[in-house]
């Protein structure tokens, strides 16, 4: 996991326990790294199946049955794939919304919304949101008990054989048969890999950690299960899971099991992608090679097409439409647009996911939407733990109006009637499902159109203002498997009727202008084209399914169409290069008046004879089963067991403090929310007898709300390095309690209040002090940095705070320190940064806190550590550019590859001083950063000193690990 | 009673007797001298020929004669070997439990681990056949009074050991076929496939043909000195060992896809196909009328032999792993849910239970008035048929 992404208290506690007596407190009280944050309490509830223990809470009852009976079949699956037991129960944790489900404590780090779900290896937890489609959330599911079955076998394969190195394999196939065994192959599957086949982008097996975790990876390492299956038969993943122990390399497993090598297989596979895909240039484009492209760099997808309202005043011109889209060049998405014809570069409108207001766009999930008259768009952004509804401005740049509504979690897909007067959304309510609902904006009043299990999305308005097409799960014959067709619904009347059916996945449909014709995104042909289908004017009587017409025929992936009005054209977004990009495309309209002459003639024949007028039924739609047994379900409140996080045991032995030894436990429980520490240590070299060499440290954190509480408590004696390097002894005994209120993802503030007795020996000072102190911090930080692997590449973080410690009993100040920390990454290009850094900290009173400077991550040129004082400042600029992208260094035994080869120049100025300042000390130098499989970064800096007159002679070499502050 | 418990303690000073005889000549004790039984034992996955079927076998319902501990879970199915009744736990050790109760006589731990389930040859049964993987792969004959070291046969080999007779038949994981004297462990013959076959499968054993899967063939080969007689395609990887009835003339195979096959064994032509969910079992057993196949899907399929016919199919709570046994009257599964199953041969009907103490995986193993069994826990169980209990 990143570690930028991390829980503030929770991280704060474990460190400070260890830290607790190492340096003075006021090191401890910021630290940067953005919140997960509680926004919502849940009264949770356990039900327990033949399998499983359920968690979940009771506004997603129903969802919890569906999911129990989901999660029981799914082990049958899977236990018939893998011919394995899970012996144990497994722990499902299930919530409602993607929402609530970033907010989950049982894995530390953020939780992107790319995530589906996950499994946790130590406890076997799986955890997962609904999204929408119950299809779907079934799929994911079954997909994480995947993980659940091959972590047992391998984990018992290797124990029943004495194996204690536990490995499990490389992620492509433990991902790779959580995917073929989870669902059927898909149409997405087919457009990443024939787009990486095409543009040179296929990674063999045997350089698969180049795309590690990413979403080709999951797609090539199905693809390859696919073909084990296909040509060793289904029953080899079984195998391979029990000859586990014979190796230790995946490589040597699937020697031994099959008889062939790696390379093989890769060879073999690669050449049927090839037989598979090759033909298919023959019938089909790229976008590029079809349409005119309108971006040419990032991730631009749905578009959305209006005329300013400037431009509608002065001319009314159509050739002055602009397109306003979704947008991400930088590592943030931000709203841009640009006009349709021209070359005129995309400007900014809504910057994204810099900000609380707009944590989130989900771009990939919900489309844009102008006003008719072309002033107001509307978007929905995460805020605060659940979906806002956006109006804003266009003409003034600006948010004019922001709506929340109690039931809706999430809002995807807002569409202005052809009045302006309502908006037409999807909206997921608290127990899970996705509905249609009608915003009328004269009275806010919002109404719902759709009140069922389906998963109904993408809502577009006909341009009478009378019906929607949507897009839906809800087809009797193929919504229960996941296809999705389109359905026009009435908005006044209720009434709704099919207009697409078939085992595929009919999206975002767009009407004409005329409103004769909707045109969409399928993979009918196992292809993501577009389709227009023709709808007569009598919407009631108005259903022509599958009397299709195919408007593209693209070698990867198009979506998001959109009719342009006047010019006989769609806009759309295609998929090519591993890249989303905005196209625009001319409509043989001869063609389409044709395919809709004979398709009238058709619907008007079978109408006529189809007295039952079946296809024009309400879909009955499919229903989901309950859990029920066997044996009885048991259900009831949520009840706290803890168990094992951590625990770990060293003894060690040093010539000058002898044999020192400690345990360090951590416990949870099952949700996280709750969690112990516990650290126990003794120093056997200490002459003051066993009670006093024993060090233990206690700690609790509740992490169920949005305030997160922490306590402990301590009683430390031993020998520390301290100010100016030298030993100082000290017995504490205290407690401590912590405070942190994270207002969003990015802002928070933290105080912190410790109690103890100190028992302090300075024998550098030749002094000892014995008093009660009392200390207080607080601290405000704000962090929005956007990271790359080797630091912060944009935005800002700085933390302010005061600290002060104070013997209580005597009410004499002990000291009193200030800090504050400002860093902004300025992004001058896509891949270069010039970073800043200012910092003061300044500490009085009897006993000051001192700093230090020097060394790689504060005053380079300078040793170390080596300039104290109980005052200092410091200023960093840096300019980070990039050298190499990647670095394969071959060994015989096999290559190390290694990313994100960085180069710094920089320039650093401060001090650090007790009474008289002194002079400035400066250096300039640089330095190279290199990323070592996304966990640490070896750090190199030259550098030499000034006194702002000359430089230096001499070079000052820092070799160092951690990322760029 | 009292008649029954003067027998009661004479037999059990005649059975400390003899413990103390076999412990006395050292703490590994894997051979004891043939006494009433029968000395006749199914080896894993079925005999020689591949019929995990015994006629006089125990008919349910069972009593539990006793259990004991290994601690190591089961690399295969336990043997009655005489008197004894021999566990090769995933451990690599080997333990020879007193069949009558169960005490622990006898326990060898092998330095590499095993691969292949140990079989009993020889004679008088006096063979241990021992596969070891890893640095020094080789099939390993020992002689069961004394524990040492007969012969050694360098080869990698992890499936099922078969014997007949004197020769031993291993398909090592180069892919050859070779017959080894148990004795001597000399090489008798060797059969090559090129290309050389992958995802092995173990020999089947009639008096007169060996047969394997080579790919997606079945092959016959002569017995005597390994010399193709036919070879069929089977269009898929036989995952099972062959089930071979040299009387009836009929060999049935069931594929990694879930196919099951059935062949002329003399001729290899088809005579009928069926397909099942789920991945089969190592193995299949034969009835007088049924073809038993197991699954990871839970189920229990019984066949008709002569025309494929489903004639009853089974749904036990728990994956299975480990191929039927079957009596005259009574088909016996383990299965993943912890419990012994009897299931009636000619309806499938259950007939008895049994709840142990872990998922069973491996084979059962079946003799005369007995039935033995080890679950993954290491628990081996010994039920014998309810009538003979206080006969004994």
């Amino acid at each position: 996991m990143n570690p930028r992404h991390h829980r503030c208290l929770e991280r704060l506690l474990v460190a400070s326990l260890l830290v607790l007596s190492v340096h003075p407190v006021s090191s401890q009280l910021y630290r940067f790294g953005k919140n997960k944050v509680q926004y919502d309490e849940f009264l949770w509830q356990r039900m327990e199946t033949p399998h499983f223990d359920i968690y979940f809470y009771e506004e997603e009852a129903e969802l919890a049955s569906y999911g129990a009976q989901m999660a029981e079949e799914g082990y049958e699956l899977v236990e018939r794939h893998l011919a394995h037991t899970v012996r144990r129960r497994i722990p499902l944790i299930i919530y409602s919304s993607h929402v609530y489900f970033e907010q989950t404590n049982i894995i530390p780090g953020m939780l992107p919304e790319g995530v589906a779900g996950f499994t946790e290896f130590l406890k076997g937890r799986v955890a997962l949101p609904l999204s929408g489609s119950y299809p779907e959330f079934e799929r994911v599911l079954h997909h994480e008990l995947v993980h659940v079955f091959m972590s047992d076998r391998i984990r018992r394969v290797l124990r029943d054989r004495g194996v204690t190195d536990l490995w499990m394999g490389p992620l492509w196939f433990s991902e790779g048969i959580a995917e073929y065994i989870s669902g059927d192959w898909s149409s997405y599957g087919d457009m990443i890999l024939r787009d990486a086949m095409f543009s040179g982008r296929l990674v063999p097996v045997s350089q698969m950690h180049r795309i590690y975790g990413s979403f080709q990876m999951y797609k090539e390492g199905e693809s390859i299960c696919h073909y084990l299956g296909r040509h060793y038969g289904k029953d080899i993943f079984a195998r391979l899971l029990g000859n586990w122990w014979r190796g230790e390399s995946f490589k040597e497993v699937f020697r031994v099991t099959t008889g062939d090598e790696l390379a093989e297989l890769n060879k073999q596979w690669l050449y049927g992608l090839r037989k598979r895909y090759l033909p298919d240039i023959q019938s089909a484009d790229p976008p590029s090679q079809m349409a005119r492209a309108l971006t040419t760099s990032g991730y631009n997808l749905k578009p959305a097409l209006f005329i300013p309202t400037e431009v509608r005043a002065n001319t009314g011109n159509a050739k002055r439409l602009e397109v306003i889209f979704f947008r991400n060049d930088q590592g943030y998405t931000y709203i841009a647009r640009q006009p349709l014809h021209g070359a005129a570069a995309p400007t900014v409108v809504v910057k994204g996911e810099k900000a609380p207001e707009f944590e989130s766009l989900h771009p990939l999930e919900t489309s844009l939407a102008v006003h008719p008259d072309g002033a107001l768009l509307a978007f929905a952004a995460k805020r605060n733990g659940r979906d806002h509804l956006v109006l804003w401005d266009l003409q003034e740049g600006e948010e004019v109006r922001r709506l929340t509504f109690p039931e809706l979690v999430a809002i995807s897909s807002p569409t202005w009637s052809p009045d302006g007067r309502s908006l037409a959304l999807a909206g997921a309510r608290q127990g899970g499902s996705t509905d249609l609902f009608l915003l009328s904006l004269a009275d806010d009043e919002l109404r719902s159109l759709t009140d069922d299990l389906f998963h109904d999305r993408d809502p577009a308005w006909h341009p009478t203002g009378r019906k929607l097409v949507f897009s839906s799960d809800r087809t009797s014959d193929y919504g229960r498997r996941g296809h999705y067709n389109l359905s026009v619904l009435d908005v006044d009347g209720g009434g709704m009727t099919q207009l697409t059916n078939g085992e595929h996945e009919d999206t975002q449909p767009a009407w004409s202008p005329d409103g004769s014709w909707v045109a969409f995104a399928s993979d009918r042909e196992r292809m993501y084209d577009l389709y227009s289908v023709a709808v007569p004017a009598d919407s009631s009587a108005a259903v022509a399914t599958d009397y299709v017409h195919r408007l593209t025929r693209t070698l990867t992936g198009v979506f998001d169409p959109v009719w342009v009005p006047g010019d006989n054209s769609v806009l759309f977004t295609g998929f090519e290069a591993g890249r989303f990009h905005l196209y625009h495309m001319p409509v043989n309209v001869d063609s389409l008046r044709a395919a809709e002459a004979s398709v009238r003639a058709e619907i008007a024949e079978v109408a006529a004879s189809s007295a039952d007028s079946s296809q024009l039924a309400l879909m009955e739609g499919w229903s989901l089963t309950s859990f029920t047994g066997p044996g009885d379900i048991t259900r009831r409140n949520y009840k706290r067991e803890f168990s094992l996080d951590v625990a770990q045991s060293q003894i060690s032995q040093d010539p000058i403090f002898g044999t020192s030894g400690g345990v360090q436990v951590g416990l949870s429980d099952v949700l996280g929310n709750q969690q112990y520490y516990f650290v126990l240590s003794h120093i056997s070299g200490s002459n003051t007898g066993f009670f006093d060499g024993l060090n233990l440290a206690f700690g609790r954190v509740h992490l169920a709300r949005q305030l997160n509480v922490g306590w402990g408590l301590f009683h430390l004696n031993d020998r520390f390095t301290s100010t100016f390097g030298r030993f100082v002894r000290e017995k504490r005994t205290g407690g401590w309690a912590e405070f942190s209120y994270p207002f969003s993802r990015n802002d928070r503030l933290e105080t912190r209040v410790t109690v103890r007795h100190a028992d302090i020996d300075r024998q550098f000072e030749g002094r000892e002090l014995r008093s009660w102190l009392l200390s207080n911090h607080i601290a405000y930080t704000h962090d929005n940095s956007l990271w790359i692997p080797t630091g912060p590449m944009e935005g800002t973080r700085y933390s302010l705070g005061a600290g002060q410690t104070v013997d209580f009993k005597s009410s004499r100040p002990f000291h009193m320190t200030f800090f504050g920390d400002y860093r902004h990454y300025f992004r001058i290009s896509g891949r270069t940064s010039f970073a800043v850094r200012y910092m003061a900290l300044h500490s009085r009173g009897d006993v000051p806190e001192f700093f230090s400077l020097g060394g790689s991550w504060t005053l380079r040129g300078y040793g170390w550590r080596s300039i104290w004082g109980r005052n200092l400042v410091l200023a960093n600029h840096e300019y980070r550019y990039p050298l190499l992208d990647r670095i394969v260094v071959a060994f015989p035994f096999g290559n190390i590859d290694l990313s994100a080869f960085r180069g710094a120049l920089f320039v650093d100025v401060g001090n650090a001083w007790n009474d008289s300042f002194g002079d400035w000390r400066g250096s300039c130098g640089t330095g190279f950063r290199l990323a070592l499989g996304g966990v640490f970064v070896i750090r190199l800096d030259a550098s030499r000193r000034t006194d702002f007159k000359s430089i230096a002679n001499q070079t000052r070499w820092d070799f160092f690990f951690g990322w760029d502050y | 009673m009292g008649l029954l418990t003067v027998r009661r303690a004479r037999s059990l000073l005649v059975l400390l007797f003899a413990v103390g005889l076999l412990t006395s000549c050292g703490s590994g004790v894997l051979y004891a001298p043939a006494g009433g039984h029968a000395t006749l034992w199914l080896q894993e996955n079925g005999s020689a020929q591949a019929e995990s079927h015994r006629a006089d076998g125990p008919e349910p319902p069972l009593r539990l004669l006793w259990s004991q501990s290994v601690s190591d879970p089961p690399l295969a199915g336990p043997r009655f070997a005489g008197s004894l009744l021999l566990i090769t736990t995933k451990g690599s050790t080997i333990y020879s439990l007193d069949v009558a109760t169960g005490h622990r006589l006898g326990k060898k731990a092998n330095d590499d681990p095993l691969c292949a389930p140990t079989a009993v040859a020889g004679r008088e049964s006096d063979l241990l056949l021992l596969s070891q993987v890893g640095k020094h792969a080789a099939i390993l004959g020992l002689d069961r009074r004394t524990g040492n070291h007969r012969w050694k046969w360098e080869a990698s080999v992890c499936q099922p050991l078969v014997t007949r007779g004197d020769t031993l038949y291993a398909v090592v994981e180069g892919g050859q076929l070779v017959a080894i004297d148990v004795y001597n462990g000399e090489l008798i013959w060797q059969s090559d496939f090129d290309p050389a076959p992958k995802l092995l499968s173990p020999a089947s054993v009639t008096a007169e043909k060996v047969y394997r899967a080579d790919g997606t063939d079945i092959v016959a080969l002569q017995r005597s000195d390994g010399q193709s007689v036919w070879r069929k395609a089977v269009g898929g990887r036989v995952r099972t060992r062959l089930a071979v009835d040299g009387d009836l003339h009929q060999l049935f195979a069931v594929t990694g896809n879930g196919r099951v096959l059935a062949l002329d064994a003399d001729a290899g032509d088809s005579l009928w196909s069926q397909t099942i969910d789920g991945l089969p079992a190592s193995a299949l057993s034969l009835t007088d009328s049924l073809v038993v196949v197991t699954s990871s899907n839970r189920t229990v399929y019984a066949f008709h032999r002569d025309y494929g016919d489903v004639v009853w199919r089974y749904n036990t709570g728990g994956v299975l792993t480990a191929s039927a046994s079957s009596t005259a009257a009574t088909v016996f599964v383990g299965s993943g849910d912890g419990t012994l199953y009897a299931l009636a041969a000619d309806s499938g009907d259950l007939q008895w239970k049994y709840d142990l103490d872990a998922p069973a995986l491996t084979n059962i193993a079946l003799e005369e008035d007995m039935l033995a069994l080890t679950t993954e826990a290491g628990t081996v169980y010994l039920f014998q048929q309810d009538r003979h209990v206080y006969d004994r």
